[in-house]
């Protein structure tokens, strides 16, 4: 069996590698509470390129416009109809931000129009169990971006399974810091990341 | 009138009346065929074919046996034949040279004017009568509604143990109706097995009969039916990709597939601006073009501007529009003007732009397409250092390098000449030259440095960190070799100037031709020691039990299992058969439209009762590995 490869997508508008610290702390997660075999980098990759084929897991954030040329379409749509998921999240933290409307626009346009994901989906007990639904995040205790703390992420599902999860929860903010400064934490924020990835990778 | 002329008018009427009476008898032959091919029960083209050869046999006989019609004699031993006690007048009057005043007086053309009309309206009746014959034989066959509905269905009601009820579903005719918007036109099936049209098409089908005892499903949903005594209708809006629309009447059922062809949304494409691009300046204006094409017609297009301000995790955005474009074709152009000050647009803006066309489409749109996006970003003035990487286009540094081409020609010349001027003169030129070339020095001051100020750096030396520099070398070597040239043409020593001057063309060469990257910036490569961090964590999760995936080709099985099955029924039950292998191409159509195109064709043979085996042997080839085009979200991801 091959090793899980974090994969980080890189979309030609807006600014994709806003939360550059967040591969590295996901995949220290990974080692760090289960046995998958994770490669220690994570790789970006383009979205229009057929590499991005190759991983189960695609994760998306950024603050500005989010929105795919034809290509990073059909290839996004080819990846979610093999069996891929992608994770994207809304490193504003703000329902009226340009990226939170835009994303959604550009999911709806691609994937279909995502939904309220249930807090009893198989999502949030993958590995850990997180019975309130998804871990709010520092940015929405402390009143940043919009204010809110959002109750639900949202979905886009096949059959099933989520293909398509978004957050606007700003867990790019809350996951981007070295792995090494994880030692300060008294809880791990990291481990709904883990969720995730056992969830992309079993479902 | 004299006995030749009257031959020829009785000649023309004879073949006249030969050939209308031949058209009458070659329909009636039609209307029979098919009314016998009716009562038998035999459907397809055959009825079709045996008409069209028995029609074919029926005017080669004619035509030889009138074939003698066409010569005035026989005309004339026609006329003699009507009437013995001719005595050959009519056929010796119409030899040549043979007619005479006795010969003409002799006959009475009067009074064989009327046997002549009676012989040819007998000829005439005689078609004619056979026609209307046939016609009513037609028309009371069950190969006609009015035969099928009140004829057959009289005789069922009056002897119901003698004979069967009507087949209500014996005729089934579609007519499909695109909706309004498309301005396509409506059209008719009978006996259709499937149907093709446009998303959102209204679909009457009717049946012979009440509607007494028909029902009519819609993908299992029941559809209504209304009619009157002699025929049903129902009405269904075909919405989905495929569907299948079922008519029952007893235990009888017939099955038509619905395929729908959706309108697509606009194709835009952005032709202009061609690229993203940082400014230095928020006092921009620039041409937008696109073009925009649709299936159906366009409406409406415009450019849309998501201007985007502020910096780190504040950003504000603004959606403005420009003014909208009226297409009335399926495709056009647009053209617009984005002036970043009438829009506020300042420094550290983003600004992204679109265009955006809609279609006609006011039944479930309309629907809109867009373009791809351009990016133009005007720079911060704190940020000069860092965004120099890719300039605005054409880049200023081009007409530079032309200019100092230019200034170095002009020195060469002055070199050359420098023996046969005066000092005065020698002076005056070498310190023209060296003017325009410390304007140049200028401008590369200023794109090396990222200044604002029009007249770039003053006679000082430069106060600014050198560290700018080092962003453009090449930039900063062009720089350093204008200082020396100047200085050298300012003293009247142009051949002294030259090696600087060319250095300076060939660095300012370097850096126009240089590759401009836009770099987002790389991301921190942090490297997780695995096997250091693996199984430290404090806390502690489960997995959960891994949902079972299903078999990589499942698809392709199930549709090979299906395909067998379907065939096995073909000996005892074809038209079961036949149903089967239909709901199989409806399954297959999405995700192996391969096996569906060719399961379509066998279908079609099979219905017609042709010969099927070679193109159920090609559908069941693209059921082979290397031919699915099976969609991965069939097997679920496994």
């Amino acid at each position: 069996m091959s090793e899980f490869i974090f994969c980080t997508g890189r979309y030609e508008s807006g600014d994709w590698d806003s939360a550059p610290s967040v591969p590295a702390n996901l995949i220290d997660s990974v080692a760090r509470y289960t046995n998958i075999q994770v490669a220690p980098t994570g790789v970006v990759v383009p979205l229009s390129s057929p590499r991005l084929l190759a991983f189960p897991l695609v994760y998306m954030t950024g603050h500005l416009p989010f929105r795919f040329s034809e290509a990073e379409r059909a290839n996004a749509r080819t990846l979610v109809d093999r069996g891929g998921m992608f994770f994207i999240d809304d490193h504003n933290h703000d329902i009226g931000g340009v990226f939170h409307k835009t994303a959604i626009e550009e999911i709806t346009r691609t994937f279909g129009k995502p939904s309220e994901l249930r807090n009893d989906n198989e999502l949030y007990r993958s590995f850990f169990n997180f019975p309130d639904g998804p871990p709010a995040t520092s940015h929405e205790l402390n009143g940043w971006g919009d204010n809110l703390v959002h109750k639900n992420l949202l979905a886009v599902m096949r059959g099933n399974r989520i293909a398509v999860l978004y957050s606007n929860k700003d867990y790019s903010s809350e996951w981007n810091y070295h792995p090494d400064n994880k030692r300060f934490n008294t809880v791990d924020n990291t481990r709904f990341g883990v969720n995730i990835i056992v969830y992309a990778l079993t479902r | 009138m004299s006995i030749q002329t009257f031959v020829r008018r009785v000649q023309r009427n004879l073949f006249l009346a030969t050939i209308v009476s031949g058209v009458a008898i070659v329909a009636g032959i039609i209307f029979i065929v098919i009314a016998v091919a009716a009562f038998v029960g035999v459907a397809s083209s055959l009825p079709l074919a045996i008409a069209a050869f028995l029609s074919f046999a029926f005017v080669s006989l004619a035509a030889w046996r009138f074939r003698t019609i066409r010569s005035p004699r026989h005309a004339a031993l026609w006329i003699e034949e009507l009437d013995s006690s001719l005595q050959y007048a009519v056929v010796t009057a119409n030899e040549p040279n043979q007619s005479s005043p006795e010969l003409e007086k002799s006959v009475h053309l009067d009074a064989l004017q009327p046997l002549v009309t009676r012989r040819i309206v007998r000829t005439l009746v005689r078609g004619f009568g056979f026609a209307v014959i046939a016609s009513a034989i037609y028309l009371i066959s069950p190969a006609t509604s009015f035969g099928r509905v009140r004829i057959h269905g009289g005789l069922a009601r009056a002897f119901p143990r003698v004979v069967s009820p009507v087949d209500k579903l014996a005729t089934l005719r579609a007519r499909v109706q695109p909706p309004a918007y498309s301005r396509m036109q409506p059209f008719e099936r009978t006996d259709p097995a499937n149907l093709l049209t446009l998303a959102g098409s209204t679909i009457y089908l009717s049946g012979d009969g009440s509607a007494e005892g028909v029902s009519v499903t819609l993908d299992d949903a029941p559809i209504r039916v209304s009619g009157n005594r002699d025929s049903w209708t129902a009405q269904v809006t075909a919405g989905k990709a495929v569907s299948v629309l079922r008519a029952m009447y007893g235990a009888k059922s017939r099955m038509v597939v619905i395929e729908t062809f959706p309108d697509n949304a606009p194709r835009v494409t952005l032709i202009a601006p061609i690229r993203d691009t940082i400014l230095r300046s928020a006092n921009y204006s620039v041409v937008l073009r696109a073009s925009a094409s649709d299936d159906i017609g366009l409406t409406t297009g415009y450019f849309e501007y998501l201007i985007v301000s502020g910096s780190g995790e504040a950003f504000t955005g603004r959606t403005l529009a420009s003014t909208p474009v009226h297409f009335t074709s399926r495709t056009g152009t647009m053209e617009a003007r984005l002036n970043f000050p009438a829009y506020k647009i300042g420094p550290g803006d983003l600004i992204s732009i679109r265009a955006i066309a809609r279609d006609n489409n006011s039944l479930t749109g309309p629907s809109l397409g867009t373009s791809d996006t351009r990016t133009f970003r005007v720079a911060r003035a704190d940020e000069y250092d860092s965004v120099s990487i890719e300039a605005a286009a054409p880049p200023p540094v081009d007409s530079s390098a032309m200019s100092q081409r230019m200034l170095i020609i002009m020195t060469e010349a002055l070199v050359k000449k420098q023996k046969t001027l005066t000092r005065q003169q020698l002076v005056k030129q070498s310190d023209d030259i060296g003017f325009m070339e410390d304007r140049i020095r200028k401008r590369v001051y200023d794109i090396l440095y990222q200044t604002d100020s029009p007249e770039g750096a003053g006679d000082t030396e430069e106060v600014e960190s050198e560290m700018q520099a080092i962003n453009n070398p090449d930039l900063k070597q062009a720089y350093d070799a204008l200082w020396d040239a100047v200085r050298s043409l300012r003293i009247a020593e142009p051949a002294v100037a030259l090696p600087p001057m060319r250095i300076a063309l060939k660095a300012l060469d370097r850096a126009r031709l240089a590759k401009r990257l836009y770099l987002r910036g790389a991301a921190p490569r942090i490297v997780v020691d695995v096997g250091h961090v693996r199984l430290t964590g404090k806390e502690h999760g489960e997995s959960s039990v891994r949902t079972p995936q299903f078999v990589a080709d499942s698809s392709r099985r199930f549709f090979a299992r299906e395909f067998q099955s379907a065939l096995e029924m073909r000996a005892t039950d074809p038209q079961q058969m036949l149903e089967a292998l239909s709901l199989l191409r409806v399954r297959a159509l999405q995700s192996s439209p391969g096996f569906a195109a060719e399961l379509a064709k066998a279908i079609d043979l099979l219905e017609h009762k042709r010969p099927a085996n070679e193109a159920l042997s090609r559908a069941r080839k693209a059921l082979e590995p290397s031919r699915l085009m099976v969609s991965p979200a069939e097997w679920g991801g496994g």
